[in-house]
């Protein structure tokens, strides 16, 4: 126990003197939950478009009024030709063009049919759906508007719409749970990681294992002060997320805090068989980077839908930790899970940590006896 | 002729004084020792003469510039040999002298004809495509001393060149050394090996970031009243 | 110019030596354009959903039914209870769940309006917002349909259709802009990361020390590991380039000579930054920590996976120094509008006066003398 204090006390004061390190990493979480959760709203105002109003009609002059009155548009010019609209796209930055074709209003009226035609620019794919689903639900409203003028009944359907779990459509809830298991890859992963191949690199490890000190108690003392870490950046980001963005925790918090240290450890085992494996730092860094941190954004479901992938890419997401730690988490804290509803995720968690655990184990063993 | 001139030099790093107002002459030719403890202030002290860190005061002149306005001239002038071995790992021997040979300046014609002879003489030639990770250390270190001595410097700066060798490989890098030296170039060397400070010509003993001592090995022993350098450097550092 | 090619020789062997970085520098591209475009898709296209029938009506079994053809939808079928139901939304089952009241078909015939409750899980917003947007235009049309038999013409409510047309990108494929922009993800890569860490690498083994006390001057030594790099990242940007177009059939619309020279400047900047980091980063760990955190905000707020315009204006001025948002945007100008040089001209000059600043400054912190 007395060396594992030690070497506790040694690591300490290593990422202590590390100064610029230790903000970066405390840093990271605060900035990355601040850019989630201010800078990428789905929600986009003002967009500037341009209309071009053929029909010049009272029922056009309404469908103009109610993209102004949605507050999503901006309407930077009117065209006379529709084709001045091209020139729009370069010239005025526009990012979606409206055609009102002529009789607009009269085929409304009489054929209870007509058509409008919506140009956008879809290279930013991402901005163009948010444009397309709010131009839908501009014109929705204007049909409902017009129906409800012409004095028919109304729908006669009520459809009342209860949104559970995030009630204010709030794009934070998502990213929440992601940035908490990128920053514990980052911290006990590949903190862990790089250390412990400084040690082979500089050759102290080397020196370490022939000492009589239990080689659990080197590795143990050396990644236990980044799972510190990583557990008060984690606390920063929830602390964060109650308070600044008003998220909810509705389950038990000691169980949620449980859930992050089972992965933690499923982190650290990582980080263990890769410095296990790796000579240098920059091949624990580089082994981290492509075998955790990437397919961890990618396959963990938290900025990509998995519903959407191919099947072999569904099957590998399985693999990686992240994803079931993502739905534990999103379970507890935005569904309020009790451990009944979640233990299934807390045994593949522990499993996996067990094997990498293992595996790395006997990768050192076989590194002691070189 | 000196040289190598300081007077009063000092660094300090925040509180803390590396090396404390040293002054000494180091003469054409000479081999020159320069002793102390670990963290004594040798490393800092040679850093400083090579212009790779700035004096926190004090003045030096190395092959007749002055280390404070002339240190661009003074690099042509000189060798350096870091305690880390400091060439490419992962370049061949001849890559290594190349490139350092490139980067001295040396003309083309005569930099083959250079490093020929230096590689014929370290008995390299025939492994001069081995990468230099492959190669033990004594032969590193000595193809570390034969790269800074390939722009023929005036002055050569060796930081404890031989750490980590056997005896005889560091017998062997000695006379690498005596031999630069009856070419009229200065050695400037820092050691731990006490029987290696019996090989200069002069030695100084450095403590607490101050030169406490300095002579040849002969009239320091006779001044200490001891019989090897070693009881001097244990009786010195008890005292 | 002697110094500076023999500089250049001696980076691209150690490069070709270093087994790991080369396969690095090989794979990871082919890797991430295989990968990558099939997963980095974020297209509500689906929605699974569950119906809590309490009318058991046949009005209520047609209404399932048109929800069951809806290529929208994936039906997950009855549910016995509000309970049921919320653990099946617990466990993420189904996205939406319908519930129809008792006598529901029996109020419409009535004349009552009868409530029908949807249960979105609103933790994805944008699926919850878009589902239901499905689901009321599913309920809509049902009831215009029903209708359309007993009611004359005049009574039918007024429709106005959209028809789109996109640009730039008509499949609507989201490859189209994620593989551009892991290109430039990879020419980010290479001049910032792989540089800071080469010089920093310097640092640790003390090589460095060897060439600051010779007299090689700054800037050659500036050069001599910017030019390798930089080589390395256009090589890098043009295997890119062919692979888009040979794997997916995705090519350069404008000027590919306007793309080459804004890659290069852009390069600079990432070399000039990498430089920087290298100078003022003491280990690999800390200037791996800095290129990781600064890449981080760059990607996040260049608009490449999230979109950028609902920014507040603050993180607006803030992006105007991420040299990475400038480049994305010559990339959607040239490669899917079409642009040439004139089009480009502003972020390209931005783009340069950043190259600038950026190496001076790390010009400026490099000095052989530690003070």
């Amino acid at each position: 126990m007395k060396e594992l204090i030690a070497i506790l006390q040694k690591e300490l004061i290593h990422i202590y003197r590390d100064k610029v390190s230790l903000f970066l990493v405390l840093a990271m979480p605060l900035v990355l939950i601040l850019l989630f959760g201010f800078t990428i709203s789905t929600e986009i105002r003002n967009a500037k478009i341009s209309v071009c109003d053929l029909a010049q009609d009272a029922q056009s002059k309404a469908l103009i009024d109610a993209f102004r009155a949605s507050g999503y548009f901006k309407i930077v010019h009117f065209p006379q030709n529709p084709n001045e609209i091209n020139h729009d796209f370069k010239e005025k930055q526009i990012k979606a063009g409206i055609i009102i074709p002529a009789h607009f209003g009269s085929q409304l009226l009489s054929d209870k049919e007509s058509q409008i035609q919506v140009i956008s620019d879809i290279s930013d794919i991402n901005v163009a759906s948010v444009l397309n689903n709010y131009i839908e639900s501009v014109v929705s409203h204007f049909e409902e508007e017009v129906n409800e003028s012409g004095h028919y009944s109304d729908n006669p359907i009520q459809v009342s719409i209860q949104m559970l779990y995030n009630p204010e459509l709030n794009s934070v809830y998502m990213f929440v749970p992601g940035i908490i298991t990128l920053i514990m890859i980052i911290i006990t992963a590949l903190m862990s990681s790089i250390t412990l191949a400084r040690e082979t690199e500089t050759n102290t490890m080397r020196m370490m294992l022939i000492t009589p000190v239990k080689k659990i108690y080197i590795v143990v003392g050396k990644v236990i002060p980044y799972m510190g870490l990583s557990l008060l950046s984690t606390i920063m980001i929830l602390g964060i997320s109650v308070w600044v963005f008003k998220m909810p925790i509705e389950g038990n918090i000691f169980l949620l805090l449980l859930l992050c240290i089972i992965f933690m450890f499923t982190a650290a085992s990582f980080g263990l068989l890769v410095s296990s494996i790796s000579n240098t730092q920059l091949d624990a860094m580089m082994i981290t980077m492509m075998g955790l941190f990437l397919p961890t954004v990618l396959l963990s479901g938290f900025l990509f839908p998995l519903d959407n992938m191919p099947f072999i890419f569904q099957i590998l997401a399985d693999i990686f930790p992240a994803k079931w730690f993502i739905l534990a988490i999103k379970d507890v804290m935005i569904k309020g899970a009790g451990i009944a509803d979640i233990w299934h995720y807390i045994l593949i968690l522990a499993v996996m940590s067990v094997v990498l655990l293992r595996f790395s184990m006997s990768q050192i063993d076989k590194r002691r006896k070189q | 002729m000196y040289s190598i001139e300081v007077e009063n030099l000092t660094k300090k790093f925040g509180h803390f004084t590396a090396v404390n107002n040293i002054t000494f002459q180091v003469k054409k030719g000479e081999i020159f020792g320069f002793l102390g403890a670990n963290g004594a202030g040798k490393t800092t002290a040679m850093k400083m003469m090579c212009g790779l860190l700035l004096p926190t005061s004090g003045k030096a002149k190395i092959a007749g510039f002055d280390l404070n306005a002339e240190s661009k001239l003074i690099k042509q002038q000189i060798g350096y040999m870091s305690q880390r071995f400091s060439l490419y790992d992962d370049l061949t021997i001849l890559e290594n002298m190349k490139l350092f040979g490139v980067i001295y300046n040396i003309p083309r014609r005569i930099l083959n004809d250079r490093i020929e002879e230096q590689l014929t003489e370290l008995k390299m030639f025939e492994i001069k495509d081995l990468l230099v990770n492959e190669i033990p250390l004594g032969w590193k270190q000595r193809l570390a001393f034969a790269t800074a001595m390939l722009h023929h410097p005036q002055i050569v700066f060796l930081d404890e060149p031989t750490s980590g060798v056997d005896p005889i490989v560091r017998r062997e890098f000695w006379s690498l050394i005596y031999k630069a030296a009856s070419q009229g170039i200065t050695i400037f060397v820092t050691t731990h090996y006490m029987d290696e400070a019996s090989y200069c010509e002069r030695i100084s003993i450095m403590a607490e970031g101050s030169v406490q001592l300095l002579g040849t090995p002969t009239e320091l022993k006779q001044q200490m009243g001891v019989a090897t350098i070693d009881d001097l450097f244990v009786k010195f550092v008890k005292r | 110019m002697r110094v500076i090619l023999m500089l250049i020789k001696k980076e691209f062997l150690q490069v070709y030596r270093n087994k790991l970085l080369m396969s690095i520098l090989i794979v990871a591209p082919l890797v991430q354009f295989v990968i990558f475009p099939f997963t980095a898709d974020y297209e509500i296209k689906v929605v699974k959903i569950g119906f809590i029938d309490s009318d058991h009506s046949s009005l209520t079994r047609q209404m399932v039914e048109k929800f069951t053809y809806s290529p929208y939808f994936i039906n997950y079928g009855f549910i016995e209870s509000r309970d049921q139901g919320e653990a099946l939304m617990m466990q993420d089952k189904v996205d939406f769940i319908i519930e129809f009241p008792s006598h529901f078909e029996k109020d419409l015939m009535n004349g009552l309006s009868p409530q029908l409750a949807i249960t979105a899980n609103a933790i994805n917003s944008v699926k919850a917002g878009i589902g239901s947007g499905y689901i009321k235009n599913v309920i809509s049309s049902f009831f215009n349909e029903q209708k359309e038999g007993l009611a004359n013409r005049s009574a039918q409510p007024a429709n106005v259709s959209i028809s789109k047309v996109y640009w730039y990108n008509e499949q609507l494929n989201y490859k189209n802009l994620i593989v551009p922009g892991i290109l430039v993800i990879l020419v980010t890569l290479i001049g910032a990361y792989v540089t800071a860490l080469n010089i920093v690498r310097e640092k640790e083994i003390g090589t460095i020390e060897q060439m600051n006390v010779s007299p090689i001057k700054k800037w050659h030594f500036l050069l001599g590991k910017m030019i390798p790099f930089w080589i390395l990242g256009m090589v890098e940007f043009i295997i890119g380039l062919l692979l888009m177009k040979f794997i997916f059939g995705i090519s350069v619309q404008g000027s590919v000579g306007a793309l080459l020279l804004c890659t290069s400047v852009y390069l600079l900047v990432m070399l000039g930054l990498g430089f920087f980091i290298s100078l003022v980063s003491r280990n690999q760990l800390q200037a791996m920590f800095i290129v990781f955190f600064l890449f981080v905000v760059f990607v996040l707020m260049s608009g490449l996976f999230t979109p950028t315009e609902g920014m507040p204006q603050w993180a607006k001025y803030i992006n105007y120094a991420n040299p990475m948002s400038f480049f994305m945007e010559i990339i959607k100008l040239i490669v899917m509008k079409g642009a040439g040089l004139m089009d480009v001209m502003k972020p390209l000059i931005t783009l340069f006066v950043m190259s600038v600043f950026i190496n001076s400054a790390a010009l400026l912190s490099y000095s052989e003398k530690k003070k």
